[in-house]
């Protein structure tokens, strides 16, 4: 297994040093002009320092999106090309089974999955901070429909016991990479079955693509059927209740069976 | 890289290979034959192939192994003799058949050796 | 002894490999031999686990192929199998990290017979030196079977010389070295036992001396008699 997680670790990091590094630049560089301009914002602000203040806000943005979602298309990336590359001939050799090697990949996934959750709520949370604290403007109820939680959390921050804010920031931290990570599981699980069919079905990639859209309506209703709407969706992803089971559950079963498939019944091109 | 012949054993021409070799005094009676991989990696072939050599060679009588050291030429003052005899003998039989498909007669062919034995022959 | 039995494998209805059987013997150097689409490649691929087979088995000293027998089979089905971005010396050490039958200090030798440094780039080398290479990888290891497909594809004539040596150092008695090819006449020397393969299908053809003894012709001429319509 150790074998298998250095292998898997060194591929990723070749592949991703450069964009992590610049990434990280790119987050500091626009938290440091929008401190800057934030700072200097007030009712007497030229056209060309709003300019530069939304220019902060929206680069940020972006590159904060870009981080958060980066890493789950990389999974999926990685993982086709460990199926239809050259090295996958390489991968194929190796004596470990399906399942270990799943595990192996699926571990890296998360790991670069979270450190980009991370990132982002931490530049998120100092975002909020920088405006409450810093800036001439009263904390606003903003408009965050996306992540209710989020401001909820900050506030825990500056009010409650730290602890228990910092033990609920970890919280929805992991929770969020989880679900982020379960939905390249799903993704996988077709581009495995491809793999599975390449060879048998003249339409293999077409028939993937369609089991892969009816599940996800089956899942989407199963959900809507047993279990109460409550808010957005993301709402949902970041609460603990019967739905975050039920997700465990189908994670667990596409698991098994995507170890299974690699194991006995995938082939290459 | 070594041309063999087609269909002939590629054996029996690494064979007459060494056979040669003893011939020309490149290898001497007492002498320490290459193992089997040096010959193999020399002529680019299958060790086993060359393993048959070697049997053939010891049940010819030409060579001897001991164990764990390797195999040896037979300290046989003959043996050069012996193999030069053998080789004149393959190429006489073919010299004669080839000669006699030609139609020629033993002594216009006798008279012929004699006036070119000194220049003749290619070039080595 | 590896056992392959009645093999066969279709691509979408189309047959590629029907009810292949071969008898592998450790020890010796046998060639699967025949013209390009033939089916050599998906014998081998199966072999690998790259592919899997539709019907019939293979065994391994008895043992039926799986993750496990993985670790008794040495490949080479591809020249660019590794992954991106590795020098020779990582290549080496994924190898090492993977297979315990891994001789690095074996590989070290024939890299050095080549004349190539272990800290290169492997996208850096021309096509025959990535044959060479990828060779030595396969070869270092002490597997029972060794799988070498088209070893000689795409690679000049200067180089081929070198990889056939190549392919004759890493013979050992408790081995079995399976090659596949197009170009006969440049295999036969390293060959021991050879089977024939057309369409799918594969024959049986024996001893390659006992051929060029009984018969005084190359393995090149007797595919050419063996298949004539």
């Amino acid at each position: 297994m150790k074998a298998l997680l250095t292998f898997e670790y060194k591929k990723i990091f070749r592949q991703n040093r450069w964009t992590m590094l610049t990434l990280l630049g790119v987050t500091l560089l626009f938290l440091i002009s929008g401190t800057i301009s934030l700072n200097n914002l007030d009712s007497s602000a030229t056209r060309a320092l709003l300019q530069f203040t939304a220019f902060s806000v929206i680069g940020l943005a972006a590159v904060l999106t870009f981080t958060l979602f980066a890493p789950v298309i990389n999974a999926i990336q990685n993982y086709h090309r460990d199926l239809n590359d050259q090295h996958a001939v390489f991968e194929t050799y190796i004596p470990e089974n399906g399942w270990k090697r799943l595990a192996a990949k699926y571990i890296t996934y998360y790991t670069q999955i979270q450190a980009g959750v991370l990132l982002v709520e931490l530049a998120f949370s100092l975002v909020i901070s920088i405006l409450i604290t810093f800036t001439r403007f009263s904390p606003q109820p903003l408009d965050m429909g996306e992540f209710p939680r989020m401001i909820e959390m900050v506030q825990f921050m500056w009010g409650k016991d730290p602890v228990f804010s910092i033990l609920s920031l970890l919280y929805y931290t992991v929770t969020l990479a989880l679900s982020l990570t379960s939905a390249t599981l799903f993704i996988n699980f077709f581009i495995t079955l491809h793999s599975v069919l390449r060879h048998r079905l003249k339409a293999a990639t077409p028939l993937t693509f369609l089991a892969g859209a009816i599940t996800s309506i089956f899942l989407g209703w199963l959900n809507e059927m047993w279990f109460s709407n409550a808010g957005s969706i993301k709402y949902q992803i970041v609460s603990f209740g019967p739905e975050a089971i039920f997700n465990f559950g189908v994670s667990a079963i596409a698991f098994y069976a995507i170890g299974y498939m690699l194991e006995h019944k995938t082939e290459l091109k | 890289m070594y041309k063999f012949q087609d269909g002939i054993p590629i054996y029996t021409q690494i064979s007459g290979e060494l056979k040669s070799r003893v011939i020309s005094g490149q290898i001497k009676p007492g002498d320490k034959l290459p193992s089997v991989r040096e010959i193999a990696e020399e002529f680019s072939v299958n060790p086993n192939t060359v393993q048959r050599v070697f049997m053939e060679l010891e049940k010819d009588g030409f060579t001897y192994s001991e164990r764990g050291v390797g195999t040896f030429l037979k300290e046989d003052g003959n043996m050069v003799a012996q193999l030069q005899q053998q080789e004149a003998e393959k190429i006489r039989t073919r010299f004669i058949s080839e000669a006699k498909k030609l139609g020629l007669s033993l002594d216009k062919i006798l008279k012929d050796l004699a006036n070119h034995w000194e220049q003749g022959g290619t070039q080595e | 002894m590896i056992e392959i039995n009645n093999l066969s494998k279709s691509y979408c209805k189309k047959p590629a490999l029907i009810n292949a059987s071969m008898n592998l013997t450790p020890g010796k150097i046998i060639g699967l031999l025949g013209p390009n689409g033939s089916g050599k490649t998906t014998l081998l691929r199966i072999l690998t686990g790259e592919l899997r087979a539709d019907s019939g088995n293979i065994t391994i000293d008895g043992e039926p192929l799986s993750t496990n027998t993985k670790a008794r089979i040495s490949g080479l089905t591809n020249t660019d199998f590794m992954p991106q971005g590795m020098t020779i010396d990582q290549a080496a050490a994924t190898y090492d990290l993977f297979f315990p039958d891994f001789d690095r200090s074996q590989f070290h030798s024939l890299l050095a017979d080549m004349d190539l440094a272990e800290s290169l780039q492997i996208s850096s080398l021309s096509k025959g030196m990535k044959s060479q290479f990828a060779l030595a990888l396969a070869i270092s290891r002490r597997a029972r079977l060794i799988v070498l497909d088209e070893p000689l594809d795409g690679v000049d004539p200067v180089a081929r010389e070198e990889i056939l040596d190549l392919i004759a150092k890493g013979f050992r008695e408790d081995c079995t070295i399976l090659i596949t090819s197009h170009l006969i006449h440049e295999m036969e020397r390293l060959l021991d036992e050879v089977y024939f393969i057309l369409e799918g299908e594969v024959q049986a053809m024996g001893d390659v001396e006992s051929i060029r003894e009984n018969r005084n012709i190359s393995l090149d001429e007797l595919y050419r008699e063996v298949y004539r319509k």
